[in-house]
Parts: structure tokens; sequence; C-alpha cells
């Protein structure tokens, strides 16, 4: 494979990976955050205090 | 192995054996997951969430990496890594750190990295395929069904190349079935039992864990439309699935794509199954495993419960992928391909937002 190649995969990939990161971030620091982290022994889904939208 | 004063954790769904309480699900996510539970001093403070997220986004590169490997352009396994991690229901499974979905998600991480290593070419690429494979089903059991398809065709070219470098690549398989199978057998006397059966759920149902009567029922789950009601709302069930095709559109996608192929459209484009490639990758043969796998799941007594979309078709994405892999080689997707992929995305973006408030 050749450099400019490598470098189109290597900024593709990191596309693909920030984007999905900033929208994990984005949903898990906004509502659900108030039940981060859950745990091995109490994996109760987790679910914000109240709900959203609307609530 | 079984759980003091177990059942004062009716929410954890424990297997119950001869009086006592036992975890029931396949133990390889609470192996990985063991190291932190030392860095951090206990259970309390793996954060789950957080590690189901990465393995989420590990996934999404291992999908990348496998299209990488044969050679797709930028855009084409950027395609497939987006559709596979943010326009199925894994978007979904990675936002929330239970054991129901981190070993979904784990299962699907650990199946494409035993594909991408399966594609390579030395001995020891072969035994992490092995180990990433088995270590799939020891997340999700139905991944054995991909790990039987690769070591079948291991074993037809070994005859060419030699035993060594398939001892090489199933000596982790191997190692890793052992100890499950002595886990299992230790706790339940059997194998193949990962605890499951003895679920009072199941232990409680006229047909039990599996059964054919299951079959139809389940099927017809997985095809209940997303319809829209007066006031312009989407309106799906929240339990047991719904239209597999509207939640994982890949499917639907491998569909349209197959059944175009088949008719000969593109029988100019090159052979179906190039030679090296380390699994099925005829459309009829990967149809069929599709199908058995889609069978064994719907023979389940639950399709997943409470959820978005239908969760237990994420662990049947591999098959999509697998047909989609030796044919993709320096091929982008059309604009069609982007606006599925692109309703995908937002589908399942809202379907996790929407899941939040029910």
């Amino acid at each position: 494979m050749d450099r400019i190649t490598a470098r189109r995969h290597a900024a593709a990939l990191a596309a693909v990976l920030g984007c999905l990161a900033l929208a994990l971030v984005l949903y898990t620091t906004w509502p659900v955050a108030r039940c981060w982290p859950t745990t091995l022994t109490t994996a109760t889904p987790c679910r914000p205090k109240t709900g959203w939208p609307g609530a | 192995m079984t759980i003091a004063g177990g059942e004062n954790y009716p929410w954890l769904e424990l297997a119950i054996y001869e009086g006592q309480y036992y975890q029931s699900f396949p133990p390889v996510p609470a192996v990985l997951l063991l190291p932190l539970v030392a860095l951090g001093g206990g259970a309390q403070a793996v954060p789950s969430n957080l590690v189901c997220a990465a393995c989420g986004l590990l996934a999404a590169a291992g999908v990348y990496g496998c299209f990488w490997r044969r050679g797709a352009a930028p855009a084409a396994a950027a395609y497939f890594a987006v559709f596979c991690a943010a326009g199925s229901n894994l978007f979904w499974l990675m936002t929330s750190g239970g054991v129901w979905f981190l070993a979904q998600v784990m299962g699907f991480c650990l199946a494409v990295w035993g594909v991408f290593w399966a594609l390579g070419p030395c001995a020891w690429q072969q035994a992490l395929a092995a180990l990433c494979l088995a270590a799939a089903v020891g997340c999700r059991p139905f991944y054995a069904l991909p790990l039987a398809l690769w070591g079948v065709l291991l074993l037809r070219r070994a005859r060419r190349q030699g035993q060594r470098r398939l001892l090489w690549a199933l000596a982790p398989a191997a190692l890793v079935a052992a100890a499950m199978m002595a886990y299992n057998y230790a706790r339940f006397g059997s194998v193949l039992e990962f605890g499951h059966n003895y679920l009072p759920e199941f232990q409680r149902a006229a047909d039990g864990q599996f059964s054919l009567r299951y079959l139809v029922p389940n099927l017809l789950n997985l095809l209940r439309p997303v319809t829209l009601d007066a006031a312009g709302r989407l309106q799906f069930e929240h339990f047991d699935g719904f239209c597999f095709f509207a939640a994982d559109p890949l499917f639907l996608l491998w569909a349209i794509c197959g059944l175009r192929a088949a008719a000969g459209r593109k029988a100019a484009r090159g052979p179906a199954a190039p030679s090296g490639f380390p699994f099925p990758a005829r459309g009829a043969a990967l149809a069929a495993a599709f199908a058995a796998a889609l069978a064994l799941t719907c023979m389940h007594k639950t399709l997943g419960g409470w959820q978005f979309g239908a969760r237990y078709l994420v662990d049947l994405q591999i098959y999509p992928l697998l047909w989609f892999l030796p044919r993709g080689r320096g091929r982008a997707p059309g604009a069609a391909a982007w606006g599925l992929c692109g309703a995908a995305v937002l589908f399942n973006l809202y379907g996790a937002v929407y899941m939040l408030g029910v």
C-alpha cells in the first residue's frame, strides 16, 4: 500500500471512530450520567431518573 | 462458583441448580473484566458502560480493518464500519454495560477481530483468529457457526499446506473450548451447559429454553412493522423485537445485493469466492448459514425481552460482512447505499434516545 492510500485509510478510520466516540460521549454524559457506572454486580439497565424527551 | 445468598439478587437472572445459585451467562466477558476488577479493588468500581462503549469502538475498527485488509477503498471500509456500529442495534447496545449488552458487543467485537486475523497470512495470525473466534463463542454461543465454517476451510487448506499451520491455528480455540467445557462440567455436570437452562423462567416454561414451538412466533416477531401514528410518531414494539431489517438494514442491503448478484447482473465483476478467503464466500453458503443461525435464534424462548430493534440479530451481522468482504475490493458505495446507511444511523440514534424515556 502506498503512503497516500495509507494516509487516506488512517484519516477515514479516525473520522469513523471520532464521530462514533463523540456520539457515545454526548449520549452517555447527558441524561445517563446520573447512573454511571453500572457494575457487574448491580447490572440493571442504566436508566435516567427522568426520561427524555418530554420529561 | 456458586453465589452465596443468590436469592437476594433476583434481577441478576441467576441459575438455580441443586439448591445453589450460579451466574448463568457464558463466562468470557466476566473473565475479560477481571483485570479491571483487580485494578479497581472490586466489581463495583468497573465502569461497565465505558468498557461496553470501548468494545463497540473496537468492533468498528475491526470491521474497518477487515475491509482494509481485503483491499477496499477507504470510503467502502468506513461505510461498513459506520453501518455496523451506528447503523445497527449495536449502537444502542454500546450505550449500556449491563451483562446482556456487554456480552453481545464483546462477542461481535471478538468475532470481527477473529475475521481480521483470519484474513492474515501468518500462522500466528491464524492462532489469534482462533482465539478471538473461540472467545466470541464464550460471549455468544452461536458464534460457534462462523468458527466451524472457518475451521472446516482451514482443515481443507491444511491438507495442501501441512499440519503444522493447522495445529498453530486450532490450538488456542481448543484451549478456550476445553476451559469453557471444564467450567461448565464443574458447575452443571455438562460440558455444554452454561447455566441458562437452569434459569427459573426456562425451568417454568413447558417447552424449556429452546424449542421448535418458538420458531414461527419469534420469526413473526422479527417482522412486526414500524408504523406512524396519527400524530406522526413512530410506533414499534418494545418487547422481543420488531422488523429486523428496519433496525439492522445491513441485512436489507445484503438481500438486495445478493439477489442482484444471483440474478447475474454482476457476474462480470469477478469470481464470487476468491481463492485465499478463509470463510465461505458463496452467497448460497452464507445465506444457508445465516438461515440456520436465524432459525436457532428464533427457537429460543425469548428474543431478548425489552429492547429497541432486534438485538439478537446483531450476532448475525457477521454473515453479511463475510459476503461483502470478498466483493468490496476497490469499490466505493453509491449514493443509494450511503442513503440507506444514513437512514439506518438516524433511526438507531433515534431509538437509543427514545429508549431513555421508555
